[in-house]
């Protein structure tokens, strides 16, 4: 399972999972102490491990950096 | 995002992107049930291990193992090439999230964590070393540990 903030380069790679957030080089999971971002990304990429069944499979988290309530999203 | 773009133009060239077909193994069974390796390319290292040769121009295509009873606040990074002074130097696990996983592990999201995670500097401007040299020495040590998943985290 790989994960990505460049989506065109994991296209060009072809891993054969991977899940792509748009967060900056540097924060694949997100801000620092940020714990509940960190364990949103965490979990969404372990989903994405079980349940991507097509090889080369990019999945895009739909996160907008620091601009979501991750204890909410957790809750859901 | 526009750093992004240059570094594409510049280190992802056309002529390395990946030939033939996507590789593809099947999970053997749940997440909740697998035991899974963190392999992060975001310089990371403990503070006793050598670390990376950041300052090469050529990059550097070793690896570190790294426990899986490493405390986070012993990890670093060597790394020339992207932020980590606002991030990765504060809390390791925005781009190695070990602890992250370790709560998952509690909580039985992961089977178990592999007794060894993998940690190598992604500058690397010698990638036919990476791939002819690093990569099956990294296949071979979690293949001993029986890891049957890996989380590859880019910084």
């Amino acid at each position: 399972m790989s994960m990505t903030v460049s989506r065109d380069v994991t296209a060009g790679i072809k891993p054969p999972r991977a899940v792509y957030v748009r967060f900056p080089f540097g924060f694949t999971f997100g801000e620092p102490f940020a714990s509940g971002q960190q364990l949103t990304i965490a979990e969404d990429a372990l989903a994405a491990l079980e349940n991507i069944k097509e090889p080369g499979a990019i999945i895009e988290l739909p996160y907008r950096w620091k601009r979501e309530d991750y204890a909410a999203i957790r809750r859901e | 995002m526009n750093l992004k773009k240059w570094m594409m133009a510049r280190i992802f060239r056309g002529d390395r992107w990946a030939k033939g077909d996507t590789p593809w193994t099947p999970l053997p069974r749940p997440v909740s049930e697998i035991r899974l390796a963190l392999i992060g390319s975001g310089g990371v290292y403990c503070e006793d291990q050598t670390p990376f040769d950041a300052a090469n121009l050529q990059g550097d295509w070793s690896f570190r193992v790294i426990p899986n009873d490493t405390s986070t606040s012993v990890l670093r990074v060597s790394h020339n090439h992207y932020n980590h002074k606002d991030g990765a130097d504060k809390d390791i696990n925005v781009v190695f999230p070990l602890d992250r996983l370790r709560e998952l592990e509690a909580q039985g999201a992961i089977g178990q964590l592999s007794p060894v995670h993998i940690g190598f500097m992604g500058y690397i401007m010698r990638p036919e070393k990476f791939i002819e040299e690093t990569a099956p020495q990294m296949i071979q040590i979690l293949k001993e540990a029986a890891v049957e998943a890996a989380l590859l985290v880019p910084a």
